[in-house]
């Protein structure tokens, strides 16, 4: 009798999922496509603060189409798919944007892996994708040798760019200062090798010297102490750091805790926010800062402050990270279908690689792996200055400085 | 030199701090509490929001109390299905994910900022002294109540041999709640004490709970000299590896800890060698 | 639970369902539906082979997806290497290898304690993976070489594996390994003194769950395409293999494969809608079944006073 029950369970069961599985595909395949609008995709890591502020931005910018009218006098529409960094999910939402949803357009991806799984897809579906994270040299390498690949555009640099980020304006302070002595320290991650060899060519190139090379250990290094201490002992002057995984944040409460003799130039994923002064306490006088951009200071470009207000307004936060980024990725979607009248990806790759696109945070061009050209006439990532109080300079590059860098007091000990 | 063995300690003592409450309840009630890292990081949500309204004074106390309460009520929750292993996993599995997922609606994903205490004193920062000395208070009461205290002795019995204890007149139950609520002080401790040195976001709780698990698998079971002694290990090879090597070959020492142990002695370096039923 | 498990009453509906989707594709689905149809059954084969070996045994393998990654990047890595048929044959060995490291806390651990040790297993694969860039592609992982390049054909062979280890796993039922590892869940001391060869059973069963995993691993590293070490974060695979192999019934192959199938599904389904509800609604999920099975008392529940 236990086991008639229990067959009988199993058929109902049975019975349940697929009804289920059918009846979900009777409702995706009937639902109607709402003419009039035309629908674009967000995939990225929605529950991380990464993925969170790309969609926030995406929905800013779709926002403000609508109200002007629209791409080619069609409302635009949002569809999201959360990909949570994984590529097996990136793969399933990839294509289910495109076939069930029927995007025309891919924005967000902030994870490397889904961006190098979703490459051949890119291939077969023909749509434009533009990605806001995803810096891997490998996926430039990918795109640059399959033209099938052209309608990935990353609306950031690549990894290996993010030498320059940090040592243009140390290199600035050290002119500036007459410093010598240079310090490296980076995470242990294969994004930090490229940086390091670049970084130390250019050292090298401009006779510099390099005194000291320390590496995080990402996600376990909870104090900066023998780093700093270390480094203290061989001298150097200014110490570049390279963290992406958030492990920074000890390293500015351990820097100002130890004051020790040199300059901090820092290039901290995480830490690149307005509100970091408070996150550490208070605990980032002196120290600067890589942002990707900022809107912020007497120096901003108008256009990138009006993008800041408009997000703060609605969201009540300024934006962080490459928020201005992927913002200006859909404004330049929307351009290049536009010019062409097409929403197809020929169209508009073809118009992305030969015009580029002038945005709010600089003038897009890319490379032929399709990474932005990274530089003052191109996209320039800016160097701040926390100064005591938590108020932020700009400091570099000139175009957008507002302030000279100040050397912390303990320098001259 | 001497700043490095200082930190050293200090980062020792934070992470006995975050281990001891898992390792209690672990011990005497034999229930892995995998919602122990959100219940940490719980405290600091609730206490952030509180500071908003009241002064420090009342928000500390509320929000540890508050605490204690979800401690007790998981305590209630993970007791029913403790004795089936399997299912007393996944439920505190799924009170982190549940406890990560209301916060993540409630606050975002965003990293906020808890701030006790601000400044410095002697050039270190008072959040780690707090942080120190709280490891030490809570390490010695640790210390006083099972040596000294009936309850200490009951848990210990508990954490023995439950039958035995049973028989011997202890109400398990009991037992086993107390060592919950002690463990949710603990973990309240740390929140307050801690997560102002970390970061605060709601999936942080994971992170927490790896370093409480490597500071449990190195140190044994239930052990409080073994927990001490496994996060000084921790903490000391960490310093003095980035302070002496360099090179990016260092971070696999740590790694090379961990594993060694659980290869050659996975009981832990001060584990009674008892493999458990 | 009985210790004779075979049941006829469970092999029909699960033939039924398995035609049934073997049917499905020339209904004329989209390639999405045949992806995600793929998953779904290689997802719901991974649990029935997590249900197997460690439910039923009692050792609770928190670092399962530390062999499911392991398993993926040994047959990325054998791809990048070999010619086609080897570097199947070489991903078993390989991954074998790997999953060496998780066997010795088997032999020595039991309980909570084997459970928490081994939670800490999927964490060591990111930074092994970044000192090792040129092996497992550091973060970015490293691709796998396509052997199907049509979504039907990956359907169908993930469709063939996931029956080949649902029809080992219900042979395996009825072999006395599965009355040995319901021996050693029970009492291994017991199991131990009534001439068991506990050791020997638990490398055994090791081994081939190993293996069979390994065998999943193929087609789904050709629907995800990239192996990296975001498959071995036990957020999503883990935690659903357990919740769906407690959803009713422990220790059967056939609802674990069904309860792995549907979450899944409504993964998918979260991911899409409603994302910043997922976590509630799965954890609610879970934790409402639990409490409805301990109160109704349904069967498989173990609860003892």
């Amino acid at each position: 009798m236990k086991a008639l029950s229990r067959t009988y369970i199993i058929i109902i069961a049975a019975v349940i999922v697929i009804a289920a599985i059918g009846a979900a595909l009777v409702v995706m395949m009937s639902q109607p496509q709402a003419t009039g609008t035309v629908k674009i995709g967000f995939l990225g890591p929605l529950q991380t603060e990464f993925g969170d502020v790309g969609l926030k931005s995406v929905q800013l910018a779709v926002e403000e189409i609508n109200r002007a009218g629209g791409v080619l006098g069609r409302k635009i529409e949002i569809v999201t798919y959360d990909d949570g960094n994984a590529p097996d999910k990136g793969v399933s939402g990839f294509r289910k944007l495109v076939e069930e949803d029927k995007v025309v357009a891919v924005f967000g991806i902030h994870a490397s892996p889904v961006g190098l799984a979703i490459l051949p897809l890119i291939q077969q579906y023909k749509i434009p994708v533009f990605a806001m994270g995803a810096t891997s040299d490998v996926i430039d390498i990918n795109v640059s040798n399959n033209p099938g690949y052209r309608y990935w555009f990353r609306f950031n640099t690549n990894a290996s760019t993010h030498a320059l980020f940090v040592y243009y304006p140390a290199k600035m302070i050290a002119q500036q200062l007459g410093l010598k002595k240079f310090g490296l320290l980076y995470d242990n991650a294969p994004w930090t090798a490229p940086v390091v060899s670049t970084v130390k060519n250019a050292i090298k190139q401009d006779g510099f010297e390099l005194v000291y090379e320390g590496t995080i250990d990402i996600g376990k290094t909870t104090s900066f102490v023998p780093h700093l201490t270390k480094a203290r002992d061989s001298g150097v002057q200014l110490l570049l750091v390279w963290s992406a995984y958030g492990d920074a944040k000890f390293l500015q409460r351990d820097y100002d805790d130890l004051k020790p003799p040199f300059v901090l130039i820092q290039f901290d994923g995480v830490g690149m926010r307005p509100e970091q002064w408070n996150i550490t306490g208070g605990k980032t006088a002196y120290q600067v800062f890589v942002f990707f951009s900022y809107g912020r200071g007497a120096g901003a470009d108008p256009k990138l402050k009006a993008f800041y207000d408009a997000f703060k307004q609605k969201y009540g936060y300024d934006p962080l990270f490459y928020a201005p980024y992927i913002y200006d990725a859909v404004y330049a979607w929307k351009k290049a279908v536009e010019a062409t009248g097409r929403f197809d990806g020929d169209a508009v790759a073809d118009y992305l690689e030969k015009n580029g696109y002038q945005g709010i945070t600089g003038r897009w061009v890319f490379t032929k792996g399709h990474s932005a050209m990274y530089g003052e006439d191109y996209i320039a990532t800016m160097a701040l200055q926390w100064l005591p109080g938590g108020k932020l300079a700009v400091i570099w590059p000139p175009k957008y400085a507002d302030a000279r860098f100040q050397p912390p007091p303990w320098l001259s000990k | 030199m001497l700043e490095v063995f200082l930190f050293s300690v200090i980062v020792g003592l934070v992470y006995m701090l975050m281990a001891i409450g898992f390792n209690l309840v672990l011990g005497v009630s034999r229930i892995v509490n995998l919602a122990y890292g959100a219940q940490i990081i719980l405290t600091s949500y609730i206490a952030s929001t509180l500071l908003n309204f009241i002064p420090a004074v009342v928000a500390l106390p509320i929000s540890v109390l508050l605490s204690l309460v979800i401690g007790a009520i998981l305590w209630l929750v993970l007791w029913i299905f403790r004795k089936d292993l399997i299912l007393s996993i996944v439920v505190s599995i799924a009170v982190a994910l549940l406890i990560e997922g209301v916060l993540l609606k409630i606050y975002g994903a965003r990293l906020i900022s808890l701030v006790i205490a601000p400044g410095d004193i002697m050039g270190i920062s008072a959040q780690w002294i707090i942080a120190a000395i709280s490891s030490i208070a809570s390490l010695l009461a640790f210390y006083l109540m099972m040596s000294r205290t009936m309850i200490g002795k009951r848990m210990a019995a508990v954490a023995e041999n439950e039958d035995l204890a049973r028989y011997m007149g202890i109400n398990v139950r009991v037992t086993s709640m107390l060592s919950f609520i002690i463990a949710s002080l603990f973990a309240s401790i740390a929140s307050i004490a801690i997560t102002p040195l970390y970061a605060i976001y709601p999936h942080v709780g994971w992170y927490y709970l790896t370093i409480v698990l490597a500071v449990v698998i190195v140190g044994g079971l239930g052990s409080a000299m073994g927990a001490l002694a496994s996060s000084m290990i921790l903490s000391f090879t960490q310093s003095l590896a980035a302070y002496y090597i360099g090179s990016p070959a260092k971070d696999l020492i740590p790694l090379t800890i961990l594993i060694s142990v659980l290869l050659l002695r996975p009981e832990g370096i001060f584990g009674r060698g008892v493999r458990w039923a | 639970m009985g210790l004779k498990e075979i049941s006829y009453g469970e092999l029909i509906p699960l033939a039924v369902i398995l035609i049934a989707m073997s049917v499905l594709p020339m209904l004329g689905l989209s390639s999405y539906m045949l992806t995600l149809l793929s998953l779904l059954l290689l997802f719901g084969a991974l649990v029935s082979i997590y249900d197997f070996f460690y439910i039923r045994s009692g050792y609770i393998n928190l670092g399962y997806t530390f062999i499911v990654a392991s398993s993926a990047f040994s047959i990325a890595i054998t791809l990048e290497r070999l010619p086609t048929a080897l570097a199947i044959l070489a991903a078993f060995p390989l991954s074998m290898l790997f999953s060496i490291a998780i066997l010795v806390p088997m032999l020595k651990l039991r309980g909570p304690f084997y459970s928490v040790a081994t939670l800490l297993y999927p964490f060591t694969l990111a930074p092994i993976a970044r000192l090792f860039p040129e092996v497992f592609g550091g973060d970015v992982g490293i691709y796998v070489r396509p052997l199907l390049s049509s979504p039907t054909h990956l359907y169908y062979l993930s469709l063939a594996i996931s029956i080949g280890v649902l029809s080992l796993l219900f042979i395996l039922l009825g072999t006395r390994l599965a009355i040995k590892l319901a021996m050693i869940k029970d009492d291994e001391t017991l199991a131990e003194s009534s001439g068991i060869g506990v050791v020997r059973v638990k490398i055994l069963s090791h081994v081939m769950c190993t293996l069979m995993v390994t065998a999943v691993m193929i087609p789904y590293t050709q629907v995800s395409g990239v192996a990296s070490v975001e498959l071995a974060d036990p957020m999503p695979v883990l935690i659903y293999a357990l919740m769906a192999s407690a959803l009713y019934k422990p220790g059967s192959a056939l609802y674990s494969f069904l309860g792995g199938m549907g979450i899944w599904w409504l993964d998918n389904f979260m991911r899409a809608a409603m994302y910043d509800l997922r976590l509630v609604v799965a954890s609610s999920l879970l934790l409402t079944i639990y409490a409805a099975r301990v109160v109704l008392g349904v069967a498989g529940t173990k609860i003892r006073k």
